[in-house]
């Protein structure tokens, strides 16, 4: 055994293995009803579920459910730094994806939160959070695809930290697309390694510009530079729902507070 | 009017705060957090609004995560909890070949409160997840044995995941109820062990779980050895020094009695304390019971 | 108020607020390519030479220069006490499980008769604190003073535990007892 006897969880057996079907056909999962359509699926995003952060958001994103805590600014332990300092870190749920996710055998999450973390930062105004750290915890509950959880924790992580009041540049919104260029943001990860490559970005529209851009597979570089641009277009209507429901939350309390 | 009354009390409070220098109440509930309570708990309410004895709502949506085998999603108040239930196989032990693993643990992350930092379970998750263990268990909830696929080959291994996503208090009554509503949600294909190739296949027909008895979980705090209050928040938790849990199955036989700190309040002995708490659990658990029926899957 | 006036970060604050002369950025804003856009989500509003985005009143509160914050005492040396902050102009600080850390330096206890403070006569452990933020002070702790009147002690308990009661503003008065004990004591609000 590589890993050592974990005493802080409930005993589980050495090795187990998700089931296997007698025929192909991984993707029929038990509540896996509906097929999925080839068009761009519903975004759901709602500010504030987290009574107990500073600020958090939850997004619905075809198959892809997460939610967002933000806490802070906290006391930043020392050195000192004259700018704040950004934690992020993404948790799966263990049923999270197709195959269980074990506590501590679970790798993805390390890559993702740094990618996040990279694309997330322009947006924040950090320089005015002086000897302070700002925490924002990711847990996805359900996923499909890497490029699709990465686009939707951004877009969340945003609109968590915009729920906690701390200064932003802008709205950062994340968007994700393939290279037959439908702008689909939800596919499955065999619909992923089937394309030629993907091209998930953080992209803030209110200001035009772009946060972070991160491409997997192959293609020629016109065809890099269109899916950008695809991108950045696509990143408008999410950015609707964001600003919509923030709008939504926010109009709840000041009026309350005024 | 439950909310303002609440907040009239609040205001009531700054006044008469003999310590002048908190002219909000916020600050008040955060620099004196014992007071703070004391006064809402003398006028008959709770700092969330409620009534004193009164519990919080419950809310249970089934079978939201398409990538579990079995899940429930649960809110309590404010508190809310996912659990996900995954099937996988493994071998079982030679000690018990027919014996399937059941796998609870609870995680509070750092997600669900300011109180959490991120790493691995802190002790509170560590001791619920062995409550839930021994819960499970003891009711057998899940008989292991029907979980074999083929003795001594194959078995299921249940994995139940419960996962806190905000976290205002009393999270094992609502830990138990999202892993009560997702185990009855769970469907497990029917497997068959393969003796030449040595592997499970599975097929596409599906089988509930067979379960034993569903214990429910109330928990109760007793405050300044004054007040006995149903479903402790978050805020009234540390403030609490005696907790008092029972969890009763569908005919209200006690699967779980759990008494932590010094029993009884002024007026009443422990004994009388207890038996109160007790049938406040049968008339809550008769409550839990009837919308954890009356909610079928939902279908995603 | 219609909601339609609620900015969210990055939004241009309304051109009628920009007007010249042209408006400083306040709390809520900043200057992007020449245009003054919100930074928060809340109602823009223009003092004066001024402009600003207004958010939420329960937004996270953080020690800054000039804020007044109350804490509790944790830690006393010969030279200073530390104090554990909680609240930041009367809002409450993020729960956390780290705390916002303040030192009151023995020269800023009091304005007068500076060289004769003993740091155990103003102050003792669990003791609750109003004072002002001097500075962000070292990489630990802010730096505070409680150099004024309505600065000082505000709370405690007496070596009985009893509850205080201010009586001077060199003493406080064990509220059953009666003995007194020394601080360094705030000015009761409304006195």
């Amino acid at each position: 055994m590589t890993t050592a006897f974990d005493r802080r969880r409930i005993p589980a057996p050495e090795d187990s293995y998700p089931p296997e079907l007698s025929h192909s056909g991984i993707e029929a999962g038990p509540s896996n009803h509906a097929a999925r359509s080839k068009s761009t699926k519903p975004i759901y995003l709602k500010a504030g579920l987290i009574s107990q952060a500073n600020g958090s958001g939850y997004i619905e994103s075809g198959r892809v459910k997460i939610a967002c805590s933000v806490y802070g600014p906290r006391p930043k332990q020392p050195p000192y730094s004259p700018q704040g300092t950004l934690n992020l870190e993404v948790k799966f749920a263990p049923f999270a994806s197709h195959s269980r996710r074990a506590p501590l055998r679970d790798t993805e999450p390390a890559a993702l939160s740094s990618l996040i973390h990279s694309h997330l930062l322009p947006a924040l105004q950090l320089h005015l959070l002086p000897k302070s750290a700002l925490d924002i915890q990711i847990l996805v509950i359900e996923s499909d695809s890497v490029p699709n959880v990465l686009s939707a924790a951004l877009t969340v992580a945003s609109m968590a930290v915009a729920d906690a009041g701390i200064p932003m540049n802008g709205l950062g919104v994340g968007v994700m697309i393939d290279s037959e260029g439908s702008g689909d943001r939800n596919q499955s990860d065999i619909e992923v390694h089937d394309s030629g490559g993907t091209i998930s970005m953080g992209v803030m529209p209110a200001l035009g510009r772009i946060s972070g851009i991160w491409m997997t597979g192959e293609m020629s570089l016109d065809q890099a530079c269109s899916l950008i641009d695809t991108g950045v277009q696509a990143s408008k209507s999410t950015h609707a729902i964001l600003a919509q429901s923030l709008i939504a939350r926010a109009a709840e309390q000041l009026s309350s507070s005024s | 009017m439950t909310v303002s009354e609440a907040t009239a009390s609040a205001q009531d409070m700054e006044v008469d705060s003999s310590s002048k220098a908190e002219s909000s109440a916020t600050a008040f509930k955060r620099l004196h957090p014992g007071p703070y309570l004391s006064k809402f708990l003398a006028k008959g309410y709770r700092p969330d609004g409620r009534k004193v004895t009164a519990w919080r709502d419950v809310k249970i949506n089934k079978g939201s995560v398409s990538t579990a085998d079995g899940s429930a999603l649960v809110r309590l108040g404010d508190t809310t909890m996912v659990c996900g239930v995954k099937a996988e196989i493994a071998e079982p032990l030679a000690t018990s070949p027919r014996s399937g693993y059941i796998v609870p643990n609870i995680d509070l992350p750092a997600l669900c409160s300011p109180k959490f930092k991120p790493g691995p379970p802190a002790d509170e998750a560590q001791t619920m997840s062995n409550w839930l263990f021994d819960l499970i268990t003891s009711s057998r909830t899940v008989d292991p044995q029907s979980l074999c696929i083929c003795p001594g080959k194959a078995v299921w291994a249940l994995y139940i995941d419960v996962v806190c996503i905000n976290y205002d208090g009393n999270a094992f009554d609502a830990a138990v109820l999202a892993v009560m509503a997702a185990l009855g949600n769970t469907r497990l294909r029917s497997a068959t062990y393969d003796d030449i190739t040595a592997k499970v296949t599975c097929s596409d027909d599906f089988h509930s779980l067979a379960l034993g008895r569903l214990p429910l979980s109330c928990s109760f705090g007793i405050f300044k050895s004054a007040y006995l209050l149903p479903d402790p928040s978050s805020f009234e938790a540390p403030l609490i020094h005696t907790t008092l849990t029972i969890a009763l199955d569908e005919e209200n036989r006690a699967c779980l009695v759990r008494h932590e700190g010094l029993g009884g309040t002024d007026t009443k002995s422990g004994q009388d304390v207890l038996d109160e708490a007790w049938s406040i659990a049968e008339e809550r658990v008769r409550e839990i019971r009837r919308l954890l029926d009356d909610h079928p899957a939902t279908n995603r | 108020m219609a909601s339609s006036s609620i900015l969210l970060p990055g939004q241009p604050l309304p051109s009628n607020l920009t007007q010249p002369p042209l408006p400083q950025c306040g709390p809520g804003c900043y200057e992007f390519e020449g245009k003054i856009l919100a930074s928060i989500i809340g109602r823009p509003y223009r003092d004066g030479a001024t402009v600003g985005v207004k958010g939420r009143d329960d937004g996270a509160a953080v020690p800054d220069v000039d804020a007044i914050v109350t804490g509790t005492v944790t830690r006393i040396t010969a030279q200073q006490a530390h104090l554990n902050i909680s609240t930041v102009n009367n809002r409450p600080v993020p729960e956390s499980s780290e705390e916002f850390v303040g030192v009151v330096r023995i020269a800023d206890i009091r304005l007068t008769e500076r060289d004769k403070i003993k740091m155990g006569e103003c102050f003792r452990l669990g003791d609750l604190v109003k004072a002002r933020v001097l500075s962000l002070g070292d990489a630990r702790s802010y730096y505070l003073s409680t150099a004024a009147n309505e600065l000082g002690v505000v709370s405690g308990t007496s070596e009985a535990g009893n509850p205080l009661i201010p009586a001077s503003f060199q003493e406080m008065e064990d509220a059953i007892t009666g003995r007194m004990e020394r601080r360094k004591v705030a000015k009761p609000e409304g006195v």
